[in-house]
């Protein structure tokens, strides 16, 4: 447990020594910073083992399959035939998606600044078939959605924003 | 010759057999090409037809599923600020912002025209919106993306029998309302850490609380004709309400690590 102040006392060190006095007027506070996804094709569409939800996004349900969106990550697939017991069957990761729909086999998703197609009649193979590209503004993943308080401010340069974490901030320069 | 005839008669036989079953199989394409699922009320995503509709912040976009496989955007309008739900009801759309809610209607190509709206730009915050033929029903919320100074947390029931002229009927205070789902005089609401709650909203002017499940997070719902789908952040949960004297939880599914 002690352990776990090095490295800030070291950043503190480092930070004195290359800011000087004015490192005295940072301020530390609890907020969230963003997770960069820095080299992401944008056409990854992978099929994994189910997985937990971590920040809960959109819902969508069709015949018996039910969908939960993991936001800016992908989509969390359940198998509802039997709604006394869904069944968890996959996790579709699929970086930058926010939303859901489905008509016939196709299900409709947002990925970053696309909208993509994908092909479910075969759900252990789910395969892009088009994608209309640049059709959305990435004003999704500059600010925490659903929160109130501090946090860092999005450096684009620095990647697309696939998520956010809690963190101790050094005068973050962003509030909503 | 009544070899060459079995084997005429066997090839035919294969031959109705293989027709038959194309037929059959484009059948089911067909059918279930016209098939769409159904969202939250908390969704920016919905299809009507053979088009999809999809915000994003200020942008209502319009994407024609002619083809499928291969959606083709025809047309892009601005709506209005923090625009955040999106909810279809036959020809219509009832689309939230922070500001006010709108009415929408399909056109024959799919491109919608503006109808109507209900301003509520004194109280900006996040709105959801479902309808019936009827009544509109939106949830005000303090907080998250439409945080002002100023908080207010409540349902608010419109009428919208007039669609060019929706009036409201009444508020009711809620807790922190997220998602809601309408069906018949049915109303569930999401009322966040509050839980779930059931009015029974035929009239209008004096809803009636049925039920309140309180021991859950709640934060949108899906009707499916007497079947419930309610998700929080921890929570998968459903519920029959076939029978609303009984309405009942079918499970209760962790979902989160």
């Amino acid at each position: 447990m002690k352990h776990r102040w090095i490295p800030l006392l070291a950043f503190l060190i480092l930070l004195l020594g290359a800011c000087g006095e004015e490192a005295e007027e940072n301020q530390f506070v609890q907020g969230l910073q963003p997770i960069y996804a820095e080299d992401l094709s944008p056409e990854h569409l992978v099929l994994l083992p189910p997985q937990p939800v971590e920040s809960l996004g959109k819902i969508y349900t069709k015949d018996q399959l039910l969908f939960i969106g993991e936001q800016g990550r992908g989509i969390h697939i359940y198998d509802n035939t039997n709604p006394e017991q869904p069944i968890n069957l996959h996790f579709l990761e699929i970086f930058g998606s926010q939303e859901i729909a489905i008509r016939g086999n196709i299900l409709y998703v947002d990925n970053f600044q696309d909208l993509v197609a994908i092909d479910i009649s075969d759900l252990s193979n789910p395969r892009e078939v088009s994608r209309v590209k640049g059709v959305y503004e990435l004003g999704n993943g500059l600010f925490p959605t659903e929160y109130s308080g501090y946090f860092e401010c999005v450096d684009r340069r620095r990647g697309v924003v696939i998520g956010w974490e809690d963190a101790l901030l050094t005068d973050p320069q962003c509030l909503r | 010759m009544k070899t060459v005839f079995n084997s005429f008669f066997g090839g035919l036989v294969a031959l109705l057999f293989i027709l038959s079953f194309a037929a059959c199989t484009a059948d089911n394409e067909l059918a279930s090409s016209g098939d769409t699922g159904v969202g939250g009320s908390l969704a920016r995503f919905t299809i009507i037809g053979d088009y999809l509709y999809a915000i994003d912040h200020t942008n209502l976009k319009v994407f024609d599923l002619e083809n499928p496989a291969a959606p083709r955007l025809v047309g892009e309008q601005e709506v209005g600020q923090i625009v955040e739900t999106i909810f279809p009801l036959n020809d219509l759309l009832f689309i939230g912002s922070a500001q006010s809610s709108y009415i929408y209607r399909v056109t024959d190509n799919g491109i919608p025209e503006y109808v109507s709206e209900y301003d509520h730009s004194l109280i900006v915050s996040c709105d959801p919106i479902v309808a019936t033929e009827k009544y509109a029903y939106v949830t005000l919320r303090s907080g998250g993306d439409c945080r002002v100074g100023f908080t207010l947390n409540e349902l608010h029931i419109l009428d919208v029998e007039d669609i060019n002229n929706p009036r409201l009927i009444a508020t009711y205070p809620m807790q922190h309302p997220l998602g809601l789902g309408i069906d018949g005089d049915l109303l569930f609401l999401c009322d966040d850490a509050a839980g779930l709650k059931v009015f029974n909203v035929a009239d209008p002017a004096s809803i009636e609380l049925l039920y309140h499940f309180t021991d859950m997070v709640a934060y949108d719902v899906i009707t499916l004709d007497g079947q419930l789908i309610v998700v929080g952040p921890d929570d998968l949960y459903q519920f029959d309400y076939r029978d609303r004297n009984n309405i009942r939880i079918l499970s209760q599914i962790p979902i989160k690590a």
